[in-house]
């Protein structure tokens, strides 16, 4: 009877002392990913992607693959047909293959190109910004959206005889968008809507939260009155199609180029019960028509750079924004 | 279920020490200041980010007030555990975890033990550890719970020096704030007038997004032993043994179980 304490005692911390631990076979691992995707991606209505189908093919597949490489194969076929940038996969060993935005086109642009063939002065560098003048043309390439501040400051600096401002987010792959809205408040005198996030809020297709606006406001500073031309490409992707797609609200402002790679989604990571780990997409960005640009934005004014123009040294959207700047 | 058992064999040991002892109890005399320190080992799920349950050991400090007459007793605690920096890891996620905690009890002497009610804070922050970016936009899940519920304690002198004393509380009713779906919004937050994308403001916006929830969606429950040798009329110093389990059950599942064993220093005010 003394001892009934103590043994009391050890029944409670072998009941507390189970972790839980996957003992999932390669087929209940792949349900266990299905079922996450389709309880977490956003974009379902929009790609119209038979994801029950996906799941039926694959789990025919795995009926006589049983493999761990089965298993991560199947998975990456899985997120291969939601054609998304943003949506990855990855085991301790190996990273899956993503969803090419680019396409097949080549991304015909060349820095150094415009450096030598198109500034007029020295080309200046400063956190991932290079910048220098095209006559009384400001030129800034955004090589990644990381340092919105930088930018501003830059912005605030320009020399008083800039007429107009090149921002050229070429082959940017993305970054952190959300200081824009108060980079663009450098550029308004009343607040202007730029367009709204939509929140994955349920495990339902369809289960989105209210249109989330997001505004530039003005900063109280006297605001800069020049016209923008943003030089966009396929390589033009997540955090870039937002700036691109936010800029485009402002009236003074045209986006000049090729269709940008898209990738309005906002990710979020998770790990599987076996340690390997995918992102999907958890939220989206539509523009002030109330269109997404998940599949990308559509430029103002379409202008593509050709093959033997590109090997001649001619940026045929460079070319034409300086056309629009100066009209 | 398994909650349910550890409650049960939790208070049935409670009872079963509690009559092994005849003298009365002197555990905390007037006014008491005590420091505690030592480690914990913790089970940690979170299915916001991960289907796994996580295991790490990590430190708890912690500060107790305690003020107590022949009839009534109050405690006030605030404690602190954190995850210390982890080394290489081959898993692609790990947890670094913050857990502050603020505890308040007022218990009334029955018989031999104190009865009375408790109201807990109780805040859980897991910060997605991983070598790639995968996690940079759900780079955190919280979970915030305000419980109420019953608080026990009991404790005996023996062997003049060394006295024995424990406490136990269940939580019936919680005030639960967790992330709303995808990004780690709260459901305040995901309101046109309150989202800004730079996250400005998203503070007061976690406060209001809670949920009242009972023992069925949300177990909290917690039990202490502590072991303690007076050393002169004004200081004693002891062995503490902490056992708490808190688990919710909303559309993602989070738990933690935590061992901590504490070095427990107290002076008499």
């Amino acid at each position: 009877m003394k001892y009934l304490p103590l043994i009391l005692w050890l029944s409670i911390l072998s009941i507390t002392s189970c972790a839980q631990r996957s003992s999932n076979g390669v087929l209940e691992l792949y349900l266990e990913f299905w079922t996450y995707v389709d309880e977490h991606y956003i974009f379902f209505p929009e790609k119209q992607v038979d994801w029950q189908k996906v799941r039926e093919t694959q789990v025919a597949y795995l009926q006589d693959h049983t493999t761990e490489e089965d298993l991560f194969y199947a998975m990456e076929q899985s997120l291969l047909e939601l054609k998304d940038g943003h949506v990855w996969l990855r085991s301790p060993d190996k990273k899956a293959q993503s969803y090419n935005y680019r396409g097949e086109e080549k991304l015909l642009f060349s820095l150094r190109s415009v450096r030598d063939k198109y500034l007029t002065s020295k080309l200046e560098a400063h956190d991932d910004i290079y910048y220098g003048q095209i006559g009384e043309v400001a030129y800034f390439y955004i090589h990644k959206m990381k340092h919105n501040r930088s930018l501003e400051k830059l912005l605030l600096q320009l020399d008083p005889n800039i007429t107009s401002i090149i921002l050229d987010i070429r082959n940017n792959g993305g970054g952190n968008s959300n200081g824009v809205p108060a980079l663009l408040g450098n550029f308004v005198k009343e607040s202007i809507y730029l367009g709204a996030y939509l929140e994955k809020s349920g495990p339902g297709h369809t289960d989105v939260s209210d249109p989330l606006p997001v505004y530039a406001h003005p900063n109280g500073k006297d605001p800069i009155d020049l016209p923008v031309a943003i030089l966009t490409n396929r390589g033009s992707y997540s955090a870039s199609t937002y700036f691109a797609t936010m800029f485009q609200g402002l009236p003074q402002v045209a986006v000049i180029g090729q269709p940008t790679g898209g990738g309005a989604g906002g990710n979020a990571g998770y790990e599987l019960s076996n340690g390997w780990i995918l992102a999907v997409s958890v939220s989206d960005f539509i523009d002030k028509q109330g269109n997404s640009v998940e599949q990308g934005l559509v430029p103002d004014i379409l202008i593509a750079n050709t093959k033997d123009t590109f090997a001649a040294g001619r940026d045929l959207i460079l070319e034409r924004a300086l056309e629009w700047s100066v009209k | 279920m398994r909650f349910l058992l550890v409650t049960i064999f939790s208070f049935l040991f409670l009872g079963s020490v509690q009559k092994s002892f005849a003298q009365t109890d002197r555990v905390v005399k007037q006014q008491e200041l005590s420091f505690q320190i030592g480690w914990r080992v913790q089970s940690i799920y979170d299915q916001r980010l991960s289907a796994r349950t996580k295991s790490y050991g990590m430190p708890k400090v912690g500060f107790t007030y305690a003020k107590q007459n022949e009839q009534k007793r109050e405690v006030l605690q605030f404690s602190y555990a954190w995850s210390l920096k982890q080394g290489e890891s081959q898993e692609l996620l790990n947890f670094k975890t913050i857990h502050p905690q603020i505890n308040y009890r007022h218990e009334r002497k029955v018989g031999e033990v104190w009865l009375g009610g408790y109201l807990d804070h109780y805040t859980l922050l897991n910060f997605a550890q991983s070598p790639t970016s995968y996690f940079n936009n759900n780079f955190i899940s919280y979970t915030v719970s305000q419980s109420v519920g019953p608080s026990i304690s009991w404790g005996e002198t023996f062997a003049d020096q060394w006295s024995f004393a424990g406490n136990a509380q269940l939580g019936l009713l919680h005030y639960l704030i967790r992330p709303a779906y995808g990004h780690p919004y709260p459901d305040n937050y995901l309101n046109e007038e309150v989202f800004h994308p730079t996250r400005a403001g998203m503070g007061k916006a976690l406060l209001k997004s809670g949920r009242l929830k009972s023992l069925d969606k949300v177990q909290h429950f917690k039990v202490v032993f502590g072991l303690f040798y007076q050393t002169n009329s004004s200081f004693r110093a002891g062995l503490q043994y902490q056992l708490e389990l808190f688990h919710q059950q909303g559309s993602h599942k989070s738990g933690n179980t935590t061992h901590d064993i504490l070095l427990n220093f107290a002076w008499q005010l």
